[in-house]
């Protein structure tokens, strides 16, 4: 044992710089993949573990109107006639809570509920001013926070004591990703009223989180929601949450409460589960999960395959020495041994380091996914994860070095004293100087590269491989920060710049007028609006013409054309097993008509829970808007702010509301371009890192493995810059080819990566763009790198004297 | 003799030449303050015992190390101040290798060793070609032979081909390391043969041996001591079976303490 630990300290001290290449390829696996894998274990616990502190309710359904509504009009059959309008309040609360009260005693009966809770509270579509610079739409449930509820309770992480007037408490994401601090004002515009809060605390709840739903909720102490309720009355809902026992299906449960409302005639608005609300919520965790496992997978292979090689050009180089060793009493086990023993001590280091050194990073990681998440992730040590690391690392790098290192057993002492290989020599006399054409440069380069095969072949596939890593940065990149529409229009719903919410009356004649404007390149009537399906509230995007829109939703079949004609989200298209071709009625305040579906549309915002109709198709069933709303598009995206000054100028009387919708999408691109940035300069810096160091070992080997031949070409007359261009000349072809290709074919593959992960997050059709020239300029740039990576790393050459590289 | 030489043009000149290593805090001085002339056409010997700085000093004069101190003039030219691509110019149009250990590429033909070094000048193509096939003939390889691969051939044959790759530029100096040193009898007279055949042609040629019947071939002797020249023998022309120039030789060497 201490022969070999004296051969195991020999090899160690002889090739410190190709270890320590190897070691930092390691210690970013272990990184990398330690991240990922504390990311997906310890995501998901806190998850659920702050899912069940707060008691969170597995179903959350919410339906119009409340015990303290005074009239629900549409919900009642009364005599008018025959009572007061005191009388009918009186008789209407009575009746409504009567109903709610059966209702939610029926839920409790259902098969495997649990607990059963009803709230009251605001809904509306509110205008959030000033959200991260600009006005950000959502549709938003203003909760009396003091009201006794036992499910989704809230947990205050910061709150300020002191008396403020209209106090409010924010959920996590809109105060960090709104940037409201403590005591700041938060506006909210509801219609043509503005409506001002001050931040008073920052609760954490697990009922909506984010966005991703489509619905946030506020909480609004007593006082202010009492306040806040006066006149709005009408925007009473009833949230029905429901705990569901263990192991039952909760979207099975939601689906059995939204039917018996449906079926007592109530109106749901809206309604979720424990599972699509956390799906939504940890997106973004899941995408960089997949993308670092991806990663790690990645590297790893390339420092096993470096790992092999080493062993083998160690075993090719040091024939004779190991001939000796042989000759002396070793035994083959003895030299296996010392030369897998560097490989294990610095693979542990490297591995303990490298998780270490991913603890400093994931706050990093952490604080952009708990903004996308909604909740104070608290990343802790993973022992498992960290154990699964080190096994499956330290576990391959053994396998890998023993499978590269075992021929060593069949050396013959005698054969390798005499520097005789046993495998196949070949003496093939490739690119003849004496009979091919070209530079000579060029032909000893050809030669070189062909002596360098095996190490052409490793490095071909590790470029390859990181060109389609960088490729899908590159990709990703221009879509997220060039061409932020492809980016975001794949995410969100239609796109304009500005909206004008107008009257009815004024706004036809407007319309033409803002048609004529210089900035404006088009106006399109669209509105989301809301209809009945199956007595569920859906909401229906109506449009003058679906072929001018900017964002094709659909992605089977074709958008409405006809008044009969409709476009079904996937979710309503599985959930009631719709084909094209198959009819479908809508009601709009007891108003029905039926409907041909011609397409299948997609929405990452809406769950797929949306339809769309001809602006004729709607009216067949609601003639009555009082409003029109314009989508304008205009030729400077950059305008948008002054136009919608000079439209509020000019329409004064005709305008309801404003939005600048090109600054919304900005505030929404922040979030993703934010974590693209961080990825892509990772994936970047990683790729050129990976490249570097693969460089770095089969230079280093070569140079050590043809540093006679070197001398020799000094001697006879070659400079330093010819010889430098010679040895990384050597690798550009296999770089070139395995570069381009790879970009070339990532032309024809990113598409499928890219539906992979979009499908991941229920995306049909993406509308990301595959640009060659990105592709393109991506692989140039990685392959400047390459050839710059090899002249620094041939430089070497440079400080040997031609005597002493012959003398060696 | 002396006076014969003194007409000769001197292709190198040395002027306190100084050549030392470092090994931690000990210096150790290998060539000291030498001066030295080789003259053109001339066949120098260059002996002395183990570590006296034989091999030390002839690369120096080839521009393949770089000397601690001092001068060397290559054709009245400074060759110690160029840079190291320079050097490496210099070296492809004015010096030709031959070493001990032959060091032939071992990845390629025999023709394409040569064809390495004679690609480097920038002469047409065709013309080096034919100038390699008629050394290689000089030599007597054959030209099935030529297209083998060093490790498919004799001892002697890869060293008559490392002549031939020394000569294909038509190098001012030969420099030869104990070009027989790892050749046996047989082998070694055919290889000196070659050299004296080229030399006999007006070439330049500095070698270093450990070897008298090398050293026969020299016009000229320099035994070298403790990294000076201790003495200098001037044999003339090369004759086979030369009694009195054998007896010379060995005078010479006893008084030199061979």
């Amino acid at each position: 044992m201490k022969k070999i630990w004296v051969l195991a300290k020999h090899n160690l001290k002889k090739e410190k710089g190709q270890y320590m290449a190897f070691g930092i390829i390691l210690l970013m696996t272990a990184l990398i993949l330690n991240i990922a894998l504390v990311l997906l274990f310890q995501m998901d616990k806190a998850y659920d573990k702050k899912f069940d502190e707060l008691d969170t309710a597995n179903v959350n359904v919410i339906v119009a109107g409340g015990k303290s509504q005074p009239v629900v009009e549409y919900n009642v059959n009364i005599d008018k006639e025959t009572k007061t309008t005191e009388q009918f309040e009186i008789v209407e609360e009575a009746k409504i809570t009567e109903r709610l009260d059966e209702i939610e005693k029926e839920i409790s009966q259902l098969e495997n509920v649990e607990k059963v809770e009803v709230l009251e509270a605001i809904f509306l579509n509110a205008i959030v001013k000033d959200f991260r610079g600009t006005d950000f739409d959502m549709n938003t449930v203003f909760y009396n926070m003091d009201e006794t509820h036992e499910l989704n309770r809230l947990e205050i992480i910061r709150e300020d004591k002191t008396e403020v007037k209209n106090p409010i408490y924010l959920p996590l994401y809109i105060a960090e990703f709104g940037q409201f601090d403590l005591g700041d004002t938060i506006v909210y515009q509801i219609e043509e009223e503005k409506v001002e809060f001050t931040v008073a605390g920052v609760v954490q709840e697990m009922q909506y989180g984010n966005l991703g739903n489509g619905i946030i909720g506020v909480y609004l102490p007593k006082e202010t929601y009492t306040e806040f309720v006066k006149g709005r009355e009408m925007c009473h809902v009833t949230v029905f949450s429901a705990q569901t026992k263990e192991q039952a299906d909760s979207e099975k449960m939601m689906d059995s409460i939204t039917s018996l409302l449906t079926d007592a005639d109530e109106s749901v608005l809206f309604s979720g589960y424990d599972r699509a609300n956390k799906q939504v919520r940890t997106m973004v965790c899941n995408l960089l999960v997949v993308i670092l496992a991806a990663f790690a997978v990645i590297v790893l292979l390339v420092s096993l395959l470096l790992c092999r090689e080493r062993i083998q050009n160690r075993i090719e180089a040091e024939m004779t020495d190991m001939g000796v060793l042989k000759a002396l009493g070793y035994t083959g086990n003895g030299i296996i041994a010392a030369m897998m023993l560097p490989y294990g001590i610095v693979g542990i280091l490297t591995i303990v380091f490298g998780i270490g050194i991913s603890y400093i990073l994931l706050p990093v990681l952490v604080s952009v996914i708990q903004l996308q998440a909604g909740f104070w992730l608290t990343i802790g040590f993973d022992a498992i994860g960290a154990l699964i690391v080190v096994v499956l690392l330290l576990g391959m790098v053994f396998f890998f070095t023993y499978f590269a290192a075992r021929k060593i057993k069949k050396l013959q002492p005698i054969w390798a004293i005499r520097g005789i290989s046993q495998g196949k020599i070949s003496r093939k006399n490739v690119f003849a100087l004496q009979t091919t054409k070209g530079n000579v440069h060029l032909l000893l380069a050809g030669k070189n590269m062909y002596a360098a095969a095996r190490q052409n072949l490793l490095l071909f596939l590790v470029l390859f491989v990181l060109t389609i890593l960088i490729s899908f940065a590159g990709v990703l990149f221009y879509n997220v920060m060039v061409e932020p529409d492809n980016f975001m229009s794949t995410l969100a719903e239609e796109s304009p710049d500005a909206v004008l919410t107008m009257n009815a009356e004024d706004g036809k004649g407007h319309k033409e007028v803002i048609e004529n404007m210089e900035q404006v390149s088009n106006v399109l009537e669209y509105s989301i609006e809301t209809v009945q399906l199956d007595k569920e509230e859906v909401p229906v995007f109506v449009c003058e013409d679906f072929n001018e829109v900017t964002n094709d939703l659909c992605y089977e079949g074709k958008n409405p054309e006809n008044d009969d004609e409709i476009a079904i989200g996937n979710e309503i298209a599985q959930n009631g097993s719709y084909e094209i071709g198959d009819s479908i009625t809508l009601t709009v305040e007891g108003k029905s008509a039926s409907y041909k579906i011609v397409g299948f549309l997609q929405s990452v915002n809406y769950q797929g829970k949306l339809l769309e109709l001809t602006k004729e198709g709607y009216e067949k069933i609601c003639t009555e808007n009082p409003y029109i709303t314009l989508y304008v598009y205009l030729n400077e995206k950059e305008q948008t702010e002054s136009f919608l000054e000079l439209a509020e100028d000019n329409f004064e009387d005709g305008i309801v509301t404003t939005v600048n919708f090109y600054e919304k999408s900005k505030t929404s691109q922040e979030l993703y371009a934010g974590i693209v940035q961080i990825v892509v300069l990772a994936v970047f810096l990683l790729t050129i890192l990976i490249a570097l160091l693969i460089l770095f070992i089969l230079i280093r080997s070569l140079l050590v493995q043809r540093r006679q031949e070197l001398g020799i070409y000094k001697a006879i007359g070659y400079s330093n810059r010819q010889l430098m261009f010679q040895m990384a000349g050597s690798f550009l072809p296999t770089a070139f080819v395995a570069i381009f290709g790879s970009a070339v074919l990532g032309k024809f593959m990113m598409p499928t990566i890219y539906n992979g992960i979009f499908s991941m997050i229920g995306v049909m059709k993406h509308h990301c763009e595959i640009s060659a020239g990105i592709l393109l300029l991506f692989a140039g740039v990685l392959f400047v790198a390459t050839f710059f990576i090899s002249m620094v790393l041939s430089m070497p050459i440079k400080k040997i004297s031609a005597y002493a590289l012959i003398k060696e | 003799m002396q006076h014969k030489q003194k007409e000769k043009k001197a292709i190198i000149t040395v002027k306190g030449l100084q050549k030392s290593f470092s090994t931690g805090e000990v210096e150790q001085v290998i060539i000291n303050n030498l001066d030295l002339d080789i003259y053109e056409g001339d066949f120098t010997i260059i002996m002395g015992s183990s570590g006296a700085g034989k091999s030390t000093l002839m690369y120096a004069l080839s521009g393949m190390d770089r000397p601690s101190g001092g001068r060397i003039l290559f054709d009245g030219k400074d060759i110690t101040e160029y840079k190291d691509d320079e050097l490496a110019v210099f070296r492809r149009k004015n010096c030709g290798f031959v070493f001990q250990q032959i060091y032939l590429l071992e990845k390629m033909s025999l023709m394409d060793n040569v064809l390495t070094t004679g690609f480097l000048t920038g002469e047409k193509k065709n013309n080096v070609i034919k100038r390699a096939e008629d050394l290689f003939d000089k030599v007597n390889l054959p030209k099935i032979t030529r297209k083998k691969n060093s490790s498919q051939i004799s001892g002697g044959e890869a060293q008559r081909v490392g002549i031939v790759r020394a000569l294909i530029n038509r190098p001012k100096v030969v420099f030869a390391d104990e070009p027989t040193g790892a050749l046996n009898s047989n082998n070694s007279d055919a290889v000196l043969d070659v050299f004296s055949k080229v030399h006999e042609e007006g070439q330049s040629i500095i070698m270093v041996t450990h070897d008298k019947k090398t050293a026969l071939r020299a016009d000229r002797i320099i035994y070298l001591k403790d990294g000076k020249i201790f003495g200098e023998c001037l044999l003339g022309n090369y004759q086979k079976e030369d009694v009195e120039r054998t007896r010379k030789l060995n005078q010479f060497l006893e008084e030199m303490g061979w």
